[in-house]
């Protein structure tokens, strides 16, 4: 009995070892088989990088770093003009801008608060073309009143989060993130 | 007053046969003086086997060797040599019933002293037995069931009573709806005082059964096989059918007729024929319906010459030659015939099988049984540890070979991970990936604001007029909040207020919920606030 015992005890520790080094190895066949598919597809991923980048380049013309707020100020002062729009109060999230700054993520996000005045339509279009922009992240809310102190005019107030994009920083980024 | 007839006749054979000459002890290759206790005997394989039939202590040593019998060793042992030279002693010692036994272990005493024979077993050849051997057509049982209806059915067919007798029960042929077994019974009291051999005991064959194996095997109790053999002193003639010896007849012989060397068909094969054909003659008188089917002779050729062709001649029966000897080596065979006719019975004693007729005490038998469970017990765990052995080896042996192969699938892993290859396409994959994602980010758009103001510009009703607008996005929606005022047509009001209410959702704004704040009436003309709440 004794003898049983301890062979019974023996087996089912083999059996115990043996399912753990199994599945180790299962594990470790699957991590090669991945590896494998990976490096057979290494110039699909060269491929989709090089149109990645292109893509990215093609919107280089419409971002601005994080240090250098006001050409972004100064481009949405132009839409605005081009509109007949006029800014009326721009904000920024102060403690969130230092703070993105000492960043070297290549996007930054700030939010943000801006007011224009004008007429119905014009304001229409220019909030159309605001949220065409990519430096615009997202516009999280509007509010649009009548305002008596500038001429009767509509008073648009903006909420939302500016997006600033450095292309330099791109590949230091990748780089850390692997 | 028999029974002392009987123990003087005993004795007087046995005083006869003492005169030969003292330990008369051979051994193999006959003529050497080799002892066997120089020799590093296994015992394991040898069987003493003895005879004291005709209270002389006959034994043999029998050694097996690759299914082949050997004979080491046989011989007589004389009068003086059982220290039974006087008859005070004899009576005072021996018992009528435990007489050839007291004898028989009086030359076990003499041969460990003098010759020490190594043997693990001692085979019983003895005349002295009553025994009856019946065959039984029985209808099918169970092995628990077949020794007691064997016992109830041969009790009525033998002079003993089978409660006061060992039974060997050996089936001989089974059919759908009967078996025949072929039921041996012998006194306990005869095979009991035998005990004292303890588990050395490989049975006790009745003399009458220890000739059967050297011949054929006879199937029925109508046919006979007449079994021919003498020694120097007899001829021995039996009538054997399958129930073991009918009858017999023994007669002296003339010794120095054949010994002389007598020429075919001389004297010595013309007593024995005249004596064969007499014992036939009273066979068939005696045993009506009893057939002798053949007659076998022990008696190697050359010891008779001619005796084959003589008993041919005077009956018309098939002549059986079986050389007894034939298992043997060729030394054994010469050391048997030395030995003479007389070992013939302790030869047939030793092929005999434990399923023929050999008997034990009640209490060996429990004995060697239990000793062979403990043999068996000690077999099993002794594999058992055999077993698990090879399993543990067979196991580590796995075990490592699968650890081996998954060290060989790490490196083989690492070594991937680290080459130049997949370090540069993990980088142009994370890169692409992370572009990928950033240009997707760059490509959402949404005009969902500018959207909702022109719908407003589109659908807000004439004399509607709004003055704030607030759309805030909160969990995935556009909740909206409309303040304003209707100015226009009192009968007007509520029905611009339900065309800007169901245009608004008919654009997809719901969960619209109106707030009517005050009114002013001025003629049929109606002025009223209102805050207007939905999703989009």
């Amino acid at each position: 009995m004794i003898i049983f015992t301890v062979g019974l005890m023996g087996y089912f520790m083999y059996v115990n070892y043996k399912l753990e080094t199994l599945t180790q190895i299962y594990k470790t066949r699957n991590s090669i088989e991945t590896i494998q598919a990976e490096l057979q597809n290494s110039q699909e991923f060269v491929d989709t990088f090089i149109a990645a980048r292109s893509k990215i380049s093609g919107y280089l013309p419409m971002f601005f770093p994080v240090d250098e707020p006001q050409a972004l100020i100064d481009n949405i002062k132009d839409k605005a003009a081009k509109r007949d729009v006029r800014l009326a109060d721009i904000q920024l999230d102060v403690p969130k801008f230092i703070e993105v700054r000492k960043s070297t993520d290549p996007v930054s996000i700030v939010p943000f608060k801006v007011s224009f005045y004008g007429d119905f339509l014009s304001l229409g279009k220019f909030l159309a073309d605001l949220e065409g922009v990519p430096y615009i992240q997202t516009i999280s809310e509007i509010n649009l009143t009548i305002q008596d102190d500038y001429g009767n005019k509509l008073l648009i107030t903006i909420k939302g989060a500016l997006r600033f994009f450095d292309n330099d920083l791109i590949d230091g980024h990748i780089a850390d993130a692997t | 007053m028999n029974i002392l007839k009987k123990i003087d006749s005993k004795m007087t054979q046995m005083a006869t046969a003492l005169q030969m000459a003292k330990a008369d002890i051979h051994t193999k290759a006959s003529g050497e003086t080799e002892s066997f206790s120089s020799r590093k005997a296994r015992s394991s394989d040898r069987i003493l086997v003895t005879d004291v039939s005709l209270g002389v202590f006959r034994y043999a040593l029998v050694n097996r060797k690759r299914k082949k019998l050997d004979l080491e060793s046989f011989g007589e042992l004389a009068k003086e040599d059982f220290r039974l030279d006087s008859a005070e002693h004899i009576d005072s010692r021996f018992d009528t019933q435990n007489l050839l036994s007291d004898i028989h272990r009086a030359g076990l005493n003499w041969l460990e002293k003098n010759c020490s024979l190594s043997y693990r077993k001692i085979l019983v050849v003895s005349s002295d037995i009553d025994f009856f051997v019946r065959r039984l057509e029985l209808p099918p049982l169970k092995r628990g069931e077949l020794l007691d209806v064997a016992a109830w059915e041969v009790n009525k067919r033998i002079p003993i009573s089978a409660e006061e007798s060992y039974l060997v029960v050996r089936r001989d042929k089974n059919q759908s709806d009967f078996s025949t077994v072929t039921v041996g019974a012998a006194p306990r009291w005869q095979i009991d005082r035998w005990e004292y051999l303890g588990e050395q005991l490989a049975g006790i064959v009745p003399t009458t059964v220890s000739l059967v194996p050297l011949g054929p095997e006879a199937v029925s109790t109508e046919a006979v096989y007449c079994y021919v053999y003498q020694t120097n002193s007899e001829i021995n003639i039996g009538f054997y059918n399958s129930e073991g010896l009918q009858y017999s007849h023994t007669v002296p012989s003339i010794s120095t007729g054949y010994e002389a060397g007598m020429p075919p068909g001389g004297a010595g094969s013309a007593r024995i024929v005249e004596e064969l054909t007499n014992s036939i003659e009273v066979l068939y008188n005696h045993f009506p319906g009893m057939k002798v089917e053949g007659i076998v002779l022990l008696i190697p050729p050359d010891e008779v010459p001619g005796l084959s062709g003589a008993i041919a001649e005077q009956v018309d029966i098939e002549i059986i030659s079986v050389d007894p000897y034939s298992g043997m080596s060729r030394d054994s065979q010469e050391l048997w015939k030395d030995a003479g006719p007389e070992y013939l019975p302790l030869l047939g004693a030793v092929l005999t099988g434990e399923g023929d007729f050999r008997f034990f005490p009640q209490s060996i038998k429990e004995r060697i049984n239990k000793k062979r469970i403990n043999k068996l017990i000690r077999y099993v765990l002794f594999f058992g540890i055999f077993i698990e052995i090879i399993a543990a080896s067979l196991w580590i042996n796995d075990a490592l070979g699968t650890k081996s192969e998954l060290a060989h699938l790490q490196a083989l892993k690492e070594r991937m991970e680290n080459s130049d290859a997949y370090t540069q396409s993990i980088a142009y994959q994370s890169r692409a990936r992370f572009l990928t994602a950033l240009g997707d980010q760059f490509a959402s758009r949404s005009n969902e604001y500018s959207r909702l103001l022109r719908i407003f510009s589109s659908i807000t009703p004439n004399h509607i007029y709004l003055e704030n607008v607030s759309v805030v996005r909160r969990e995935g929606k556009l909740h909206l909040n409309i303040g304003g005022y209707y100015d226009g047509d009192l009968s007007r009001t509520d029905v611009a207020m339900m065309d800007f209410m169901e245009s608004l959702k008919s654009r997809g704004v719901g969960q619209l919920k109106l707030q009517r704040l005050g009114k002013k009436l001025s003629g049929d003309r109606k002025t009223e606030s209102f805050v207007l709440e939905g999703k989009w």
